[in-house]
């Protein structure tokens, strides 16, 4: 009697955990978390373009967060020479919210396969991002980021998850 | 044992009850008293505060916070005000009540100001006076407004635009200050000031003709603050 009492008691507090929330951007296929101010935070669609590549202006505009009020807009500098894999490449220049100015940070590559016209792609990687100008009263520091950007083919909607997760080097 | 097994079996069913839509929280604004005669109640839709002998610019403050996690770089707001005074003798001019924004990072310096002074009302920016109106002066009675996004701030039913420090996405705090300018009072100091607050509204008022009037900005909130009509107690215990 005693034991199902106690199984009572747990099954009670098991039935007080919060119930899961549902799946959100960083659970879909295109998502960047970091550790914002050392929070958890997910920065959620994230979108990786490379501009003007093999040419001196070549650099990556990365954008991340909420259709219309993109959290992260950041140009990150690229040699002509190309991209490489688990290599930083510096900060150009970058805004949080469009607002406060991004004073430094990086990424890094893990997978670059980027999409092309009529096939998909897959960008990974890593990164950090500091804004702390002088019209900033708090630092915002995103540390330990991570994204996966995924794009498909029409063919390949249907199973947009399993496709972005086979290439999800975080897995 | 009987009953303890009845309650073994009972607790798991009686669980956690989750309301599906729960009550909205009323609470938004932190009341600090500087002046120990002073009241502030929230009754018949309205802020009503009462102030015997003010003596500072902020003898009553009240302050509602963004959550910590909200960032966002525009800030707006809009109040609905009456103020009433009596004066010692003779007539007093130097009762006020401003409206303004912080960082919460750094909540004693104020990046907007709205001032409706009974004497003038003076609009400031980081400190500094951008613009006043004299009572009757193109000024529109009961409302005070400010506005701020990128480089710009602005203020009343005013077209002109007044440079500022790029507004950060920083968490906020506005500040409702209710009392007197010492410098204003010379001869004639105010015996009790009453103002009566009918609406606080989040949005972009200023170079409108709509203002906070009924009918404009009917979302129930923004920048993360929400409207407060005064319908409920949103005075933090």
């Amino acid at each position: 009697m005693k034991k199902l009492f106690v199984l009572s008691l747990a099954t009670l507090i098991w039935a007080c955990e919060p119930a899961p929330t549902p799946s959100g951007p960083c659970e879909d296929g295109q998502w960047a978390t970091a550790l914002k101010n050392g929070a958890d935070h997910c920065l959620g669609l994230v979108e990786v373009t490379y501009w003007n590549a093999n040419s001196p202006s070549a650099h990556i505009l990365f954008t991340a967060g909420e259709v219309g009020n993109k959290e992260i807009q950041a140009n990150f500098a690229i040699p002509a020479e190309g991209i490489a894999l688990n290599q930083d490449y510096p900060l150009r220049d970058g805004t949080l919210y469009g607002a406060d100015e991004l004073t430094s940070g990086s990424i890094r590559f893990l997978v670059f396969d980027p999409p092309s016209t009529g096939e998909g792609g897959c960008i990974a990687g890593t990164f950090t991002l500091t804004a702390d100008g002088p019209d900033t009263p708090v630092p915002f520091r995103y540390t330990e980021g991570r994204f996966l950007y995924y794009k498909g083919t029409t063919a390949e909607s249907d199973n947009y998850t399993d496709f972005s997760q086979s290439c999800n080097p975080f897995n | 044992m009987k009953k303890l097994f009845l309650l073994a079996c009972f607790l798991p069913l009686a669980g956690c009850v989750i309301e599906d839509n729960p009550t909205p929280e009323c609470g938004k604004w932190e009341l600090i008293l500087n002046n120990p005669e002073a009241t502030v109640v929230v009754e018949n839709g309205q802020l009503v505060v009462d102030i015997p002998n003010p003596q500072s610019l902020n003898d009553v403050r009240l302050i509602y916070r963004q959550a910590e996690d909200y960032n966002d770089p525009k800030i707006g707001m809009g109040v609905k005000v009456t103020m009433e005074w009596t004066p010692v003798d003779g007539p007093s001019r130097d009762v006020q009540m401003r409206s303004s924004v912080v960082y919460q990072a750094q909540p004693d310096e104020l990046l907007l100001e709205a001032v409706y002074g009974a004497y003038q009302s003076t609009y400031r920016v980081a400190g500094q006076d951008v613009f006043f109106r004299m009572e009757g002066s193109g000024r529109v009675p009961n409302e005070v407004l400010f506005y701020a996004e990128g480089e710009e701030a602005s203020f009343e039913r005013d077209s002109r635009t007044f440079p500022i420090s790029p507004v950060s996405v920083a968490p906020k705090s506005v500040y409702l200050d209710f009392g007197i300018n010492p410098e204003l009072t010379r001869t004639s100091p105010t015996a009790h000031l009453r103002v009566v607050v009918d609406a606080v509204k989040f949005a972009k008022f200023t170079n409108t003709q709509s203002a906070i009037e009924p009918g404009f900005e009917e979302a129930p909130s923004r920048y993360g603050l929400s409207h407060d009509y005064f319908d409920c107690n949103s005075i933090l215990p």
